[in-house]
C-alpha cells in the first residue's frame, strides 16, 4: 500500500511534536475532569436514575466519549479548506495521488497517534480509578470495532463538508457547523438517551450517533443488540464515504486555486 | 537594552491610541468580511455549538434539581456571565494567545520598531471571526435567566452585573496574557496556553462542584472563579462568598497588572530569533 506513507508521516511528525502531545493530552484531561465533577455533581440527589441510567454507567458513556474525542477529530475537512485556501491544493491535485485516499490515510496516522498515546492512556486511568467501569471482554471486542466504525463516520462527514471550500472558498464555516452538529446530536456533551422524546428521536434519525452514542451504548451495555448498533454504523460509513466520493467529483470543476 | 516605552499615561495619548483602536478594528472588520458567506455560517456554527452547550444544562435540569447547590435559573446565570465575559476578551483581545508565535516567528521585533505598545499592537491586530454568536446567546440568557431570578427590579444589580462581565473579561485576559508571555522564556509554550484555553471550561460551572484542591487552585492561583462564579453571587444573593464577590473587580484589575508587568518583564529580555 503505498498510501501508508501518508499515515507514516503523520505520526512521525507527531512524534516530534512534543509540544503539540502535551497540549491535546493536557487538553484531554481537563475536559474530562470538568466532566466528572458536572456529572457526579448531578448525581448528588439520592436514588436519581434518568432514563435508567446509573451514575457509573453515565460517567462511563460521558468520559470514554470525551477520552475518544481527542481521535474521533474533523480535522480532515479543515485540512481541505486550508488548501484550497492557501492554494496549495493546485499541487496536490497534481500528484499521481487520490486525493480522498490520501487524505484518509493522513487522518488515519493522527487518529492512531492520537488513539495510543491520548485516549488509551487517559481511557486507562479512568478504569484504574474505577470512574468508568468495563464491560464482559466480549462486548469490550465489539465496542473497539464500534469506535472503528465511528472514525470512518467521523472522517467522511469532514471529508464531504470541507469539499464544501471548493464552491466558498473557505470552507471553516461549514466546519464549525458540523462541530456543533456532532456536539449536539452526537451524545459528547450528554447521552441521547437523555434528551426529551423528538429531539432523541431526530437525534436518532442523523448520522452523527454513530459517532459517540452507538460506541458508549455497547460500552455501557444498553445498546440492545450489537449487531443492530454496529450495522447502523456501517450504513453511514459506506453511505457517506459514497456521498464523499460524488461531491469529490463535481466539485472538482468549481475549484479556484487562490493565490500563494 | 532597548528602553520600552511607557503604556499611554495622560489624556493625549489615550486619545491617540483610542483614535488608532477604531482604525485597527476598521481594519479587522474589513478583513473579516473578506469572506462574509463563511463569516455569516462560522459564527451561526458557534451559536449552534453555544446553544448545544445551554442545551445541555437544561436537559440536566428536566432530571436534576440542582447543580453544587444552584438551581436552573442560577446555574444558567453563571453559566451565561461567563459566556459574556470569555466571548468579550476572545472577541476582541485573543490574539494576545499568538504571542508565542511572534517570538518564535521574530515577528515581534516589527512591532517592537514602531511607536506603539506591543501588547496594544498584537491585541488590536486582530478582531475575531467566529466567537460572535456566544457574545449574543451569553446576553440573551443573561436577560432571561436574570429575570428569572428576579434581577431585573434592581438597577444597582443590574450594573454589578455589567461591571462583574468586564472585570471577568479582564480576568480572562489576565489569565491568557500570562500564559503567552511564557514565550520569553521557552521556545515551545503552546501547551501553557492550550492549558489554560481548557481550564476557562472549568469558570463555567459552581465551583462548588469540584474539590477543595480545584477551588483553591480556581480562586487563588489561575483566578477562573472570578470570570463569574464568585461576582454572580451577588447578583443572585445566594452562595456562601457573597462577600468575596466584592473583590471581583480588584481581583481583576491586580491580575491583570500582574500579567502586565509579567509580559513586560519578559519582553525586557526578548533578544530576537535574528531571522
Amino acid at each position: 500500500m503505498t498510501y501508508l506513507v501518508f499515515a507514516r508521516a503523520a505520526v512521525l511528525r507527531n512524534l516530534t511534536y512534543r509540544a503539540g502531545y502535551w497540549m491535546s493530552l493536557t487538553g484531554t484531561a481537563s475536559m474530562v475532569a470538568v466532566q466528572y465533577y458536572l456529572w457526579s455533581a448531578v448525581y448528588s440527589t439520592a436514588g436519581l436514575a434518568p432514563a435508567g441510567m446509573t451514575l457509573g454507567q453515565t460517567l462511563t458513556y460521558v468520559l470514554t466519549a470525551r477520552a475518544a474525542s481527542t481521535f474521533l477529530s474533523l480535522d480532515a475537512g479543515r485540512g481541505i479548506s486550508r488548501r484550497v485556501r492557501l492554494g496549495t491544493i493546485a499541487a496536490e491535485l497534481a500528484r499521481p495521488v487520490d486525493l480522498q485516499l490520501s487524505l484518509f490515510f493522513e487522518g488515519l496516522g493522527e487518529a492512531t497517534f492520537a488513539l495510543l498515546a491520548v485516549s488509551a492512556p487517559v481511557f486507562a486511568v479512568l478504569v484504574w480509578a474505577g470512574a468508568v467501569v468495563l464491560p464482559s471482554p466480549g462486548a469490550l471486542h465489539w465496542f473497539l470495532l464500534s469506535l472503528l466504525l465511528a472514525y470512518l463516520v467521523t472522517y467522511a462527514l469532514s471529508f464531504a463538508v470541507g469539499l464544501v471550500s471548493f464552491w466558498t472558498g473557505n470552507g471553516m464555516g461549514l466546519a464549525d457547523f458540523l462541530e456543533a452538529g456532532v456536539f449536539l446530536f452526537s451524545g459528547i456533551l450528554v447521552p441521547l438517551d437523555f434528551f426529551p422524546g423528538p429531539v432523541r428521536a431526530l437525534a436518532r434519525a442523523l448520522p452523527f450517533q454513530a459517532i459517540y452514542h452507538l460506541p458508549m451504548s455497547i460500552l455501557t451495555g444498553r445498546a440492545g443488540s450489537f449487531g443492530g448498533a454496529l450495522a447502523m454504523q456501517a450504513g453511514w460509513a459506506v453511505l457517506l464515504i459514497w456521498a464523499g466520493r460524488v461531491v469529490w467529483r463535481r466539485a472538482r470543476p468549481f475549484l479556484v486555486v487562490q493565490g500563494g | 537594552m532597548r528602553q520600552l516605552e511607557p503604556f499611554p499615561r495622560g489624556p493625549a495619548q489615550l486619545a491617540h491610541y483610542l483614535r488608532l483602536y477604531t482604525v485597527y478594528l476598521r481594519v479587522g472588520w474589513l478583513s473579516l468580511m473578506a469572506y462574509p458567506v463563511d463569516f455569516v455560517v462560522r459564527n451561526l456554527g458557534n451559536l449552534f455549538w453555544n446553544l448545544a452547550s445551554v442545551g445541555a444544562i437544561w436537559v440536566i435540569f428536566t432530571f436534576a434539581e440542582c447543580i453544587g447547590g444552584f438551581d436552573r435559573a442560577q446555574v444558567l446565570f453563571i453559566y451565561a456571565m461567563s459566556m459574556l465575559a470569555r466571548s468579550i476578551w476572545h472577541l476582541l483581545w485573543v490574539n494576545m494567545m499568538s504571542i508565542g508565535f511572534y517570538v518564535q516567528q521574530g515577528t515581534l521585533d516589527r512591532l517592537l520598531v514602531r511607536p506603539l505598545d506591543p501588547l496594544f499592537q498584537v491585541v488590536a491586530g486582530y478582531v475575531d471571526n467566529d466567537d460572535w454568536g456566544e457574545l449574543a446567546l451569553g446576553l440573551v440568557v443573561l436577560v432571561v435567566a436574570g429575570r428569572t431570578v428576579g434581577l431585573g427590579n434592581d438597577p444597582l444589580l443590574v450594573a454589578w452585573t455589567g461591571l462583574a462581565v468586564l472585570s471577568g473579561s479582564l480576568v480572562y485576559a489576565a489569565i491568557h496574557l500570562a500564559a503567552a508571555s511564557t514565550a520569553f522564556w521557552m521556545v515551545q509554550n503552546s501547551a501553557v496556553t492550550r492549558l489554560a484555553w481548557d481550564m476557562d471550561s472549568f469558570s463555567r460551572y459552581p465551583l462548588d462542584i469540584y474539590p477543595v484542591a480545584v477551588r483553591l487552585t480556581l480562586t487563588w492561583v489561575v483566578p477562573f472563579g472570578f470570570a463569574a462564579y464568585y461576582p454572580s453571587q451577588l447578583a443572585l444573593g445566594t452562595g456562601t462568598y457573597r462577600y468575596l464577590a466584592l473583590l471581583t473587580p480588584v481581583v481583576a484589575a491586580a491580575a491583570f497588572a500582574g500579567a502586565y508587568r509579567f509580559w513586560r518583564h519578559g519582553l525586557g529580555r526578548y533578544q530576537g530569533t535574528g531571522t
